[in-house]
């Protein structure tokens, strides 16, 4: 695979904004925790005027839409957002009746989600909205000469592939997207084995010596252990 | 059909396009042949025709015996005032030839055919017979040759003749079939050559009904004509009249089957009138707008009550999701305030299906258990119980009774009302300040006023009119705040009005609100 390839990624400076728009306050506190976890620069509205304002002026790449808002409704700012400029919308129905969801769509809505989803959902979503319109989080992930393909699920180290199960290739995924971060291992398991996985934790540990034996890192600067509380990357001095 | 909706929407499986329906109606039905198949119009016309033909039928058959009656006395009467005034004549003139009264005149052949000549006409044969019917004089005459014979008359008519003393009149028919009326009548004996009394005679005068029959004839054969005629007009005219009138029912019947295959918004839009078919359409237009704005009121707070549901268990599902997923990042401030939300929304979710049970619960039963109680003693209750929350607000919680009010409730569900309204007036009042509770009885209107008073920032007035309806809340972020599910005054409203009486808001903003509960009171048990 030619390294090259990866050096014509958009500009990796600046982070995908989404526009998180919802009367609710937890709702809205738990998507903008949610997505500033994932990387994304969130800001927020609570009702259609501001959320117009918002998008004119931060400008997003997507914007989560409530339908049900005081003022004017979401499907009202979703065909004011459309008429304002090119802008990925994903609608958040408490209804779903069918004739809801053909108006939200109708009104230029990219998908829609029916209240309660999990945030699991709304991410996978909203990456594929990003991707529809050519936005892409992060194709390749990279530090240093380790580079993860999430479209091809390949992992090179310095040019050299290799072979990870697909375990081992989330639990690297979820280090890269987050470094430095250091992860407990019950929070590994939730991401990587689910949260209905009732296993025990010791299976992480497993995971994570075979995958510093694939990656060569055998001084454990990679895969950095927390004595008490888990693992997490540490960028190596080779750094970007 | 009308029905069928009905039917439709008690069995509760209503739904606006329910395809179903379209089989379960009448007209799919393997049709037997009854009068329910006729149309309407038709069957109108028909019964209108034939009472019309029936109608023509009687007055003409009416008519027709009446006239040939007239027409048979008539010519009975000509022949009875020729006879008398004959024999008047013969009477007068006295002599050897005249009627020698008293006593029945004897005379000869010779004379009494002179007398049949002097009453004989064109039409009316005159002869003299025997009591056996042979003919003794006649009147030769060309109606004579026709007239019919003594014999046709009812057999013993001579004794009955000479019984009574007097003559007597049979219409009879000839050998040729048409009708007479002949005349009898006892006059005398026959003076024989030898100047002895002969046998009893009696004069008969026969007159044709030709005439008459003609007439008679005639009027049968219009009267039948116009019988027929009639009742063909009379079903031509009743369809086009019945199609007149029965048009709105048509489209009624159309509008019914297009509202039960589930187009709720048609009308039928008869226009206004006070006769039974206009009235029936109104009724039926207003039948339809309660069902439509009972089912849109259903349909609206089932989406309503799953909004308010799925609300909650969005941001529980989320927030718990945050915490799987250690979105926290280690932070335990941000683990306490997630998990603080949470459990605020577990909190107002329990809050949210104990309002929908208890309104359904409302909704569904009707209060059986009324007693009689003293709505004081209650509020009295409810002042003690509320107290302590009251405090904890930093407010007073106030009573004012005048005497003992009663009034038929069920207690725990009125006991409910004032609770909600209390609750309500203690969540949106300000620090220190006082929530009063009245009940008075108003002498003018024997009812009971059950008053909540706050001095909280009011209602506004667009929000007024909406506030007791289910899931209103005007300033929905005060109202997240306060932990309203918006069903209370719903509840408190629907409460009040399975006891008979009616609650009402006053308000302006700023000035407080003041809820008022009016319940029909009753006099206090002995």
């Amino acid at each position: 695979m030619n390294v090259n390839e990866w050096q014509e990624q958009p500009d990796q400076e600046r982070p995908i904004s989404v526009l998180v728009v919802d009367d609710e306050p937890l709702i809205v506190e738990m998507l903008t925790m949610g997505l500033n976890y994932e990387g994304f620069k969130v800001s927020v509205a609570t009702n259609g005027l501001e959320a117009l304002d918002q998008a004119r002026e931060v400008k997003p790449d997507l914007v989560v839409l409530d339908v049900m808002l005081p003022g004017i409704d979401g499907i009202e700012v979703c065909r004011r957002l459309r008429a304002q400029g090119d802008v990925g919308v994903l609608m958040l129905t408490a209804r779903g009746e069918l004739e809801d969801r053909v108006q939200g769509l109708d009104s230029g809505a990219d998908d829609y989600l029916v209240k309660p989803f999990t945030f699991k959902e709304l991410m996978a979503r909203a990456r594929a909205i990003l991707r529809r319109r050519g936005i892409n989080i992060q194709k390749a992930l990279r530090m240093g000469d380790l580079i993860l393909d999430r479209q091809t699920r390949r992992v090179t180290r310095g040019g050299r592939v290799i072979e990870l199960t697909p375990r081992e290739f989330d639990m690297l995924e979820l280090f890269l997207t987050h470094p430095r971060q250091v992860f407990t291992r019950d929070v590994i398991l939730n991401r990587v084995w689910g949260y209905d996985y009732l296993g025990d934790t010791n299976v992480i540990d497993v995971h994570i010596r075979h995958l510093r034996e694939k990656l060569g890192d055998d001084s454990r600067s990679l895969i950095r252990s927390v004595r008490g509380v888990g693992y997490g990357l540490e960028p190596s001095s080779e750094a970007e | 059909m009308a029905w069928n909706l009905l039917a439709k929407l008690s069995n509760g499986r209503w739904t606006m396009d329910d395809r179903r329906l379209k089989n379960h109606r009448p007209s799919s039905i393997v049709r037997r042949p009854s009068i329910w198949s006729v149309p309407v119009g038709l069957q109108l016309s028909v019964i209108y025709a034939a009472l019309l033909a029936l109608t023509l039928a009687l007055l003409g058959a009416f008519l027709y015996i009446w006239l040939n009656g007239f027409l048979v006395n008539n010519t009975a009467d000509r022949l009875t005032r020729g006879r008398d005034l004959a024999l008047a004549q013969q009477t007068h003139r006295g002599g050897p030839h005249g009627f020698e009264p008293p006593g029945p005149p004897i005379l000869s052949i010779a004379d009494y055919t002179n007398f049949t000549r002097g009453l004989s006409g064109t039409d009316v044969a005159v002869t003299v017979v025997d009591a056996q019917g042979v003919v003794m004089a006649s009147a030769q005459s060309a109606v004579s040759e026709i007239a019919p014979h003594a014999s046709v008359l009812p057999t013993g008519w001579a004794d009955t003749l000479m019984a009574r003393k007097q003559g007597q009149w049979w219409v009879v028919s000839d050998k040729g079939g048409k009708r007479w009326v002949a005349l009898v009548t006892p006059i005398g004996r026959i003076l024989t050559q030898d100047d002895t009394q002969g046998p009893q005679v009696f004069l008969e005068q026969a007159a044709s009904l030709d005439t008459a029959d003609a007439v008679l004839n005639n009027m049968r054969l219009l009267l039948v004509l116009g019988t027929i005629v009639g009742a063909i007009l009379g079903v031509i005219a009743g369809l086009a009249l019945t199609r007149t009138v029965l048009r709105p029912l048509d489209k009624m019947v159309r509008t019914a089957e297009a509202i039960a295959d589930g187009d709720l918004a048609r009308r039928v839009q008869m226009p206004e009138g006070r006769n039974e078919i206009a009235r029936l359409g109104a009724t039926f237009d207003h039948m339809v707008n309660r069902l439509a704005a009972a089912l849109e009121a259903q349909r609206r707070f089932v989406a309503d009550a799953s909004h308010e549901l799925r609300t909650p268990l969005t941001s529980l599902q989320g927030l718990s999701e945050m915490l799987l997923m250690g979105a926290d990042r280690g932070d335990s401030s941000t683990v306490q305030r997630t998990v603080r939300g949470m459990h605020n929304e577990l909190g107002r979710m329990g809050r949210l299906v104990n309002d929908m049970l208890t309104l359904s619960r409302v909704d569904s039963t009707a209060p059986t258990s009324f007693v009689t109680i003293d709505a004081s003693r209650l509020l009295a209750e409810i002042a003690e119980q509320m107290a302590p929350v009251a405090e904890a607000r930093g407010l007073r919680l106030d009573l004012r009774c005048y005497g003992p009010v009663c009034v038929q409730a069920e207690p725990d569900r009125l006991k409910q009302v004032v609770l909600n309204l209390v609750d309500n007036a203690l969540r949106y009042s300000p620090q220190g300040s006082a929530v009063q509770m009245s009940v008075a009885l108003d002498p003018t209107t024997g009812q009971a006023r059950i008053e909540v008073q706050d001095t909280g920032p009011g209602i506004a007035p667009e929000d007024l009119p909406h506030i007791f309806d289910r899931f209103y809340r005007g300033d929905l972020s005060r109202a997240r705040a306060t932990g309203n599910t918006g069903l209370g005054l719903a509840i408190a409203r629907a409460i009040v009005e399975t006891h008979g009486g009616a609650i009402e808001a006053h308000s302006s903003p700023g000035e407080g609100a003041l809820f008022r509960v009016t319940l029909p009171a009753v006099s206090p048990p002995d």
